[in-house]
């Protein structure tokens, strides 16, 4: 008597509903005209990457990706929307025109560039090691082995890193930085690969580890840009010059000191060739 | 006859806080008699087997099986009882869920902790015997009442019990089904089974019965032999109980 | 500008998912039979245990019924390590999932004891049966064969609440999505091939169950 029809009735109603996502009708990104005409210009930031973006103690979204976004939209002439994003969404999100671009670890890689275009660089990303002080986790050689356990946030983009440079260590896979930290302060995990650009500001209540960073700048960094849907080059193109303005007059560089408490670990360099 | 096989001495039960279901009720049974149990409905002619079984407790009394106290106060000491009494009930009470067969066959093993092998063949030997050798494998929803109801009392003799406690078994019949289990019954007790039996057959139970119990009320008001007590009866309320009776 | 669907990306990555999706089932499974054994015990507690038992368990099913799934295995994740006992993720998960389903196991349960058979419980009770034995075999038969239909869309509940084990580095169906999709930015493509793999997982399932619910319990279920 198991109930056939009703389960029968859920699977077309998933079907439908993928149907429905794969096929989207109206889903389209907006030209930079449009945009323009529209007064609004609508920004996807994760607040769950802070300082990149988070939530004030007013409960606004705030932090140095949607002070950015504040001076392109300025820049623009028209009014900010920010729509928080999470990692799994923020591609079709862009893609179905929901949002005109989105920020927040949009580290740029090949594999990603298929399915997405990227405006110049707005910051880079460079990767480190973190791990409790005093135990001889700092460097990749060290995290090579199967005695070691990397906790690492899902979906990022230092797993295909690890993958390839420290295959031997045993991975971790959480929701978040926060779980992450707390992983490798509970012992679960002895130290983590990933990008060490927020780590100050992150570990901040774990006080009572002793921590330690270690930068691997050998390793390569990468570069963040914005992702703007495959094709809009109207709008790409309009960004691409604003952030050559923001990059020059230095208006980015400041915001990443005021949120990141430092220097970028490596300067964007800025072409005015894109 | 010999001694006193089954003695119960001013069995009192109530429940529910309410007045007493039975009242100082007291009746000496010997070994290979069957005792007619008759009175109108509600007279606590159920009460009085459902308590020798342990489904009841009582609130005073002593129930006394051949020469040893049969102890109602602890779920251990039940286990005792419930080995020498075994009980058919009117609504025949079968597990859904299982086959005639092991009907009859799972108490013996559960409780009795007996061979599986064993019990099956018991089982099987008394199904055949109430008639039912082809249905050992039928589910109850595939018996007719009357074949449910004799499947119930192989279960009740697959207990070996001392004493079968018959509790209204042809009441819930379709009349044409009395008959095959009322069969069963007398042929029971050609086998000599000391039996308690309640019903509303009065023609039955004048047949088979040893002797005859009137209840009334919780009480026990007229005791004898069945033409004694259907035909010469001494108390108004029997009077009046056989006369409505034999009217029908 | 609309988006161009490109399986070929994702395509070698479909046996890692269905190993995913292998530990969704063992997941689902060992949850769902711990928690339909805590269910059956703490419903059995609620019809014959003593009074402060049944206090007990009405606290238990309360606590676990009104406070979400995430929250319970965080607490068993994260916070039991500040007390000294760490468990891995899957052990984490599996056992709050199991915690969880017992609370609504025990629910769905306890209807069943109501609605037992008064005979047969008495015949049960005539015959010698103890408690457990009367559990075991005249209880947990009725319950499986009236309670069919809630009990295997608790099981389907408790495929579809193993998504939440990604959070916890479980790498089950819904984990191993979201690696692929960092992988590759194939969202829909991804999702859209978990989905089906869900939709079969569950119909294979509920088909399963109706097979073992027509062997076990005589239910007829109808088979597609």
């Amino acid at each position: 008597m198991t109930d056939r029809r009703a389960l029968m009735t859920g699977g077309a109603a998933a079907a439908a509903a993928a149907a429905a996502l794969l096929t989207p009708k109206d889903a389209s990104a907006r030209p930079l005209e449009d945009v323009l005409r529209s007064g609004e210009i609508r920004v996807g930031v994760n607040p769950t990457l802070p300082p990149r973006a988070l939530f004030n103690e007013r409960n606004e979204i705030d932090g140095f990706e949607p002070e950015v976004a504040a001076a392109i939209a300025r820049k623009l002439g028209v009014r900010l929307t920010l729509q928080a994003v999470g990692s799994p969404e923020r591609i079709p999100m862009v893609v179905s025109g929901r949002i005109d671009f989105v920020m927040g670890a949009m580290s740029r890689t090949s594999e990603r560039a298929k399915v997405i275009d990227y405006t110049v660089p707005v910051h880079s990303e460079n990767y480190g090691i973190l791990a409790v002080q005093g135990r001889g986790h700092t460097s990749l050689q060290a995290l090579n082995n199967t005695d070691v356990t990397l906790a690492q946030v899902r979906g990022t983009t230092a797993i295909p890193y690890i993958q390839r440079a420290i295959p031997n260590a045993r991975v971790l896979l959480l929701d978040n930085y926060p779980d992450r930290n707390r992983a490798i302060a509970q012992g679960r995990a002895q130290a983590s690969f990933d990008g060490i650009d927020s780590v100050r500001f992150a570990l901040r209540p774990f006080r009572q580890v002793q921590w330690e960073v270690t930068a691997t700048p050998d390793f390569g960094v990468t570069y963040s840009g914005l992702g703007v849907a495959k094709n809009n080059h109207s709008l790409r193109n309009w960004l691409n010059v604003a952030l050559y303005e923001l990059h020059t007059d230095g208006t980015i560089e400041s915001l990443w000191e005021k949120w990141f408490d430092g220097p970028m670990f490596t300067k964007v360099p800025v072409s005015p060739f894109f | 006859m010999g001694l006193t096989f089954l003695s119960i001495q001013g069995l009192s039960v109530s429940y529910g806080g309410k007045a007493d279901v039975l009242r100082d009720v007291s009746l000496d049974v010997q070994r290979g008699e069957v005792i007619g149990l008759i009175g109108p409905s509600g007279s606590g002619k159920s009460t009085i087997l459902r308590t020798l079984v342990g489904l009841l407790k009582p609130r005073s009394g002593t129930v006394t099986l051949d020469g040893q106290v049969v102890d109602y106060t602890s779920r251990a000491s039940l286990r005792g009882a419930r080995d020498r009494f075994a009980i058919v009930f009117q609504q025949y009470n079968l597990f859904q869920n299982m086959t005639a067969l092991r009907n009859v066959a799972i108490a013996p093993t559960l409780v009795k902790k007996r061979a599986k092998a064993d019990v099956e063949a018991e089982a099987r030997a008394l199904l055949a015997r109430v008639g039912l050798a082809e249905k050992v494998n039928a589910y109850p929803d595939e018996l007719s009442g009357g074949q449910q109801q004799r499947v119930a009392i192989a279960r009740a003799l697959a207990l070996k019990p001392d004493i079968l406690l018959l509790d209204e078994v042809t009441a819930a019949l379709d009349p044409e089904l009395v008959g095959e289990v009322l069969d069963t019954i007398r042929a029971l007790q050609r086998d000599g089974m000391t039996m308690l039996i309640v019903s509303h057959e009065m023609a039955f139970i004048r047949e088979v019965a040893s002797r005859v119990a009137f209840l009334d009320q919780g009480l026990i008001v007229e005791t004898g032999p069945p033409a004694e007590v259907f035909d010469q009866p001494r108390s108004p309320r029997l009077k009046e109980f056989t006369s409505r009776i034999l009217r029908h | 500008m609309g988006y161009d669907l490109i399986y070929s990306q994702v395509t070698g990555h479909v046996p890692y998912l269905l190993g995913g999706a292998l530990l969704t089932l063992q997941l689902a499974t060992i949850s769902f039979l711990v928690g339909w054994a805590i269910g059956l015990f703490n419903a059995s507690i609620l019809h014959f245990g003593p009074h402060p038992a049944r206090l007990a368990v009405q606290g238990y099913v309360t606590f676990f019924i009104n406070t979400p799934l995430l929250v319970q295995i965080f607490f068993i994740f994260f916070v039991l390590p500040d007390a000294g006992i760490l468990l891995s993720p899957y052990t984490a998960v599996a056992i709050g999932m199991s915690l969880n389903a017992g609370a609504y196991l025990t629910e769905i349960q306890r209807a069943g004891f109501q609605s037992l058979r008064r005979e047969e419980m008495d015949a049960a009770t005539a015959m010698g049966f103890s408690v457990p034995q009367m559990v075991w075999y005249v209880v947990m038969p009725h319950i499986a064969k009236t309670l069919y239909p809630p009990l295997s869309n608790q099981f389907i509940i408790q495929v579809m609440t193993t998504s939440i084990a990604a959070i916890f580095a479980v790498e089950e169906l819904t984990g191993r999505a979201y690696n692929v999709n960092s992988l590759t930015f194939r969202s829909m493509e991804v999702f859209s091939i978990v989905a089906v793999i869900y939709v079969v997982l569950t119909l294979a399932c509920s088909l399963a169950l109706a097979v073992l619910g027509r062997w076990l319990f005589r239910v007829k279920a109808r088979i597609v």
